[in-house]
């Protein structure tokens, strides 16, 4: 029985030394590192389809299984992130231990010949009297450091101090922060959601699809959006997408907010973004037949040219006396002797003397006309069409409940590097020793961390205290 | 025509003359290059960060809504990394007092530069939506001082490698493969270098057209690069805008790196290294610092996101690549600090983590993402 309890004992010893293991972290992060690669190489979340053509059968059904496709999310990816956490937990609660004891020892124990031996010790020689020499010193060791004490020690003294005890916990600060991250980014996962919604110029919706499954999602408020406005530079890029945006609440409007690219609306915790956009027409915005356009009239025989805009209908006076022209219809894909030419007006044109002969004139060919050989040719420059084509703006919608605890781990990291990193537990030493007439004194001292910054702090204190001695001896 | 790309093209060849000057002056023993080497280093960076601040001036000039910080494309992040790299090398010769470093900073900023020069498209471009945001300025400022502490870094690690050469036991077979293979990559290096200058003065003159003396210079070194080309063609290395360069880089770098690597331990050149405590202490500050600065790029990256697509971390490639990073950065720290690891290793993984570094930021943009704006469109 005794024994059981030893061996189960002696197991569970052997687990916890497993997951307090520096040799573990370091496997794992390595081989986060290693496998983070993969979905870097193999874009994720593509359709079936692309997978399949791209790594045929074989490959396909292999990554498939093993979630190569959607890896970051994939069960040994998160296993890996879960060992992490686990290690993180074990490590930090093996080592809270002796770091509290450190951190809350009220009596620092100071082994003088520890520091005696030290090579970094400084050494320098003063006439100042041992006691006044102590008193000055102390007063300012007790400027810097938090604690300072001052024991006799032979004839003289020694002046113990130290500071930067908490320092020692920057570094459980920075690993509880990634555990922080992870709950964050967990609760984020289980109780959020991330959806997009695409929604016509002066249209409401309250369903969204979400992200992955394309479900549809039922939002607790409608979104409207009253206008869609995209502005471009002289080059063409896009420079501001801007949807007027209005939330209503029972039909009742509770939030009326214009939602540019990084300034999102947030409300009762859920997040629209403006994200994309497009125009309802689709690819052919001259599907509808113009209102107005703009025609020219080439004389042949003058070679002048004239503009002149109408309407549908709308008979016009060609110049020089050479009739009446009447654009009488519109083809969005018009043909002309099996060829197609796109959309086009087509008008009749009345001479003075003869018959109405047909005119087709493409808008995308200016110049077609010229073939027919007449008295007059005739070109669309500009046609409008009926309305400004409408948009719809694409709106990515989500919540997240975790992201409060995600800013507080990225602080938390942030503070934990930097007390970590450039931040350290410093102990000093200063031995005053009656040395002929006056004493010699020995500044001495470790840091847990960042020796070079503290052998210059040292040589700094130890100049300043020389200084001081022969300023107070003067 | 803009003064800062004209600005910034001059401070190209100050960093180069300030790299020669501190390689001259390690090489040869002398004081007085490395003193003059400091000076204009010191010139460089005051001229780096004029053209950034002028460059920042021109395009609030150019109206239209183009006006932003300069720290939107490839171009803009490449110049402020070599400002980045001289002032932080500046800092660490006056704590140190040491300047072989510059050696291996110096160049780093130099072809940074040279490359934006003229292997990018060095036109202010409005910034496209995503892009306006302050948060974008605090990531490409963090990641960039990163950046350059990891290069940094991983000099200073490289340095410590040729101190500490005693541990690689090279061969005379080896000594002998290293020498000729040397020579091979001087060879191309030379012809690499001699074409980025024929392309530098090329570009010079385009800015200041009708400069006397350029074009006679011009006129000489055609020939020259015109061999290097063919060569080039002749063994099928592809020959883009930005190839030679980063491959010119790539080749001095090797070239250093196995002529040095041939010298003997005890070859003069290795006495005014560092001792290689400090060296190795210096590594461990650096990436510390870089660590921090990568971790609080990585951060303000992704407040960004979340304002800008609604989500704060999405697996992108270049998200992913940082990760990478930070991991490998991650990995050193634990090994120095909890496994005690110092010297040849811990120089190892620096230059590992900053292959890692100009992966996620040359590299990234090969693969497919949302950060591909950050790509060349020169």
């Amino acid at each position: 029985m005794n024994k059981n309890q030893q061996i189960t004992g002696n197991y569970l010893a052997s687990l916890w030394s497993f997951f307090a293991s520096i040799r573990l972290t370091v496997v794992v992060l390595l081989s986060l590192a290693a496998l983070s690669i993969i979905g870097t190489l193999i874009p994720q979340n593509e359709s079936p389809a692309q997978y399949f053509n791209a790594f045929g059968p074989f490959l396909y059904r292999v990554m498939e299984i093993l979630d190569i496709f959607d890896m970051y999310r994939s069960w040994w990816f998160q296993s890996l992130i879960i060992l992490l956490v686990v290690n993180i937990l074990v490590c930090s609660i093996d080592r809270l231990q002796t770091t509290g004891k450190i951190i809350f020892d009220r009596n620092p124990k100071f082994n003088l010949d520890n520091y005696r031996r030290r090579k970094s010790r400084q050494d320098f020689r003063s006439r100042m009297d041992p006691e006044t020499c102590k008193t000055t010193f102390h007063q300012r060791l007790s400027r810097q450091f938090g604690y300072c004490r001052v024991e006799s020690v032979r004839q003289g003294y020694a002046i113990t101090a130290e500071k930067g005890r908490w320092t020692r916990l920057g570094v459980y600060g920075v690993h509880f922060s990634i555990v922080v991250l992870l709950i964050g980014a967990l609760v984020g996962s289980m109780t959020g959601f991330e959806g997009y919604v695409n929604i016509p110029e002066g249209e409401a919706t309250d369903t969204i699809h979400l992200r992955f499954s394309g479900l549809p999602f039922k939002l607790p408020f409608a979104i409207r959006c009253e206008d869609f406005d995209v502005q471009f530079y002289k080059t063409g890029a896009p420079r501001e997408f801007r949807s007027k945006l209005v939330l209503l609440e029972g039909g009742q409007p509770v939030l009326n907010k214009d939602v540019i690219v990084n300034d999102p609306i947030r409300y009762k915790g859920i997040n629209i973004f403006q994200s994309s956009y497009g125009k309802l027409d689709g690819d052919n915005p001259a599907a509808a037949p113009p209102k107005e356009f703009e025609l020219t009239f080439k004389s042949a025989a003058s070679g002048m040219i004239y503009s002149i805009k109408a309407g549908l209908n709308q008979t016009i006076e060609v110049p020089e006396g050479l009739g009446t022209f009447v654009v009488d219809g519109f083809k969005p894909a018009a043909q002309f002797q099996g060829m197609a030419i796109g959309p086009a007006l087509t008008g009749t044109l009345t001479p003075p003397q003869g018959k109405p002969q047909s005119v087709v004139l493409p808008l995308k060919f200016p110049k077609f006309d010229a073939m027919r050989r007449g008295t007059v040719i005739i070109a669309v420059v500009h046609a409008e069409n009926p309305q400004h084509s409408r948009y719809y703006t694409g709106l990515q919608v989500t919540r997240d409940p975790g992201v409060g605890l995600v800013y507080f781990g990225f602080v938390l990291m942030i503070l934990g590097c930097m007390v970590t990193f450039f931040m350290a537990h410093q102990q000093v030493v200063v031995e005053i020793q009656p040395h002929g007439k006056g004493v010699s004194v020995m500044v001495s001292g470790r840091a847990n961390r960042n020796k070079v910054g503290m052998q210059n702090d040292l040589e700094r204190l130890a100049h300043k205290l020389a200084e001081m001695a022969r300023e107070g001896k003067e | 025509m803009h003064y800062n790309t004209l600005i910034l093209s001059v401070v190209t060849f100050i960093y180069g003359l300030a790299a020669v000057l501190y390689l001259f002056s390690w090489v040869f023993h002398k004081e007085a290059p490395g003193k003059l080497a400091t000076w204009v280093t010191l010139l460089a960076c005051i001229g780096n960060a004029a053209g950034i601040a002028l460059r920042w001036y021109e395009s609030y000039q150019l109206g239209g809504g183009y006006g932003h910080a300069p720290l939107s494309n490839i171009y803009e992040s490449l110049t402020f990394f070599s400002l980045t790299i001289g002032v932080l090398y500046l800092g660490i010769e006056r704590r140190y007092g040491n300047r072989v470093i510059g050696v291996f900073a110096l160049p780093l900023a130099f072809f940074a530069l040279a490359y934006a020069s003229f292997g990018t498209n060095d036109q202010i471009q409005p910034l496209i939506p995503a892009l306006k945001s302050n948060w974008l300025i605090a990531h490409v400022i963090s990641c960039f001082i990163g950046y350059a502490a990891f290069a940094v870094g991983s000099g200073a690690g490289l340095l410590y490698l040729l101190k500490d050469k005693g541990t690689f036991n090279i061969s005379t077979l080896g000594r002998r493969l290293l020498w000729v293979l040397s020579i091979l990559i001087w060879v191309l290096a030379a012809g690499a270098l001699l074409f980025i200058v024929y392309a530098l003065f090329f570009h010079f003159q385009t800015k200041m057209s009708g400069l006397p003396g350029l074009s006679m210079v011009l006129a000489g070194l055609k020939p020259l690069a015109g061999l290097y080309i063919k060569i080039y063609r002749w063994v099928g290395l592809p020959l883009g805008a930005a190839f030679p360069n980063v491959f010119a880089t790539f080749l001095v770098v090797c070239g250093v790196i196995c002529a040095l690597f041939y010298l003997d331990a005890d070859s003069a050149v290795f006495k005014l290294l560092p001792e290689l405590n400090i060296v190795d202490e210096l590594t461990h500050q650096l990436i510390m610092f870089g660590f921090l600065l990568l971790t609080v790029g990585i951060i303000t990256g992704s407040v960004w996101a979340n304002s800008a697509w609604g989500r704060y971390w999405g697996w992108d490639p270049k998200e992913t690549w940082s990760f990478i990073t930070w991991l490998i950065y991650a990995a050193l720290l634990h090994f120095r600090m909890m496994r005690g690891w110092r010297g040849k290793r811990i120089a190892v993984l620096s230059i590992v983590g900053f292959a890692a570094v100009l992966f996620t930021y040359f590299g990234v943009n090969l693969l497919p993402g949302l950060h591909s704006y950050g790509a060349m469109k020169g």
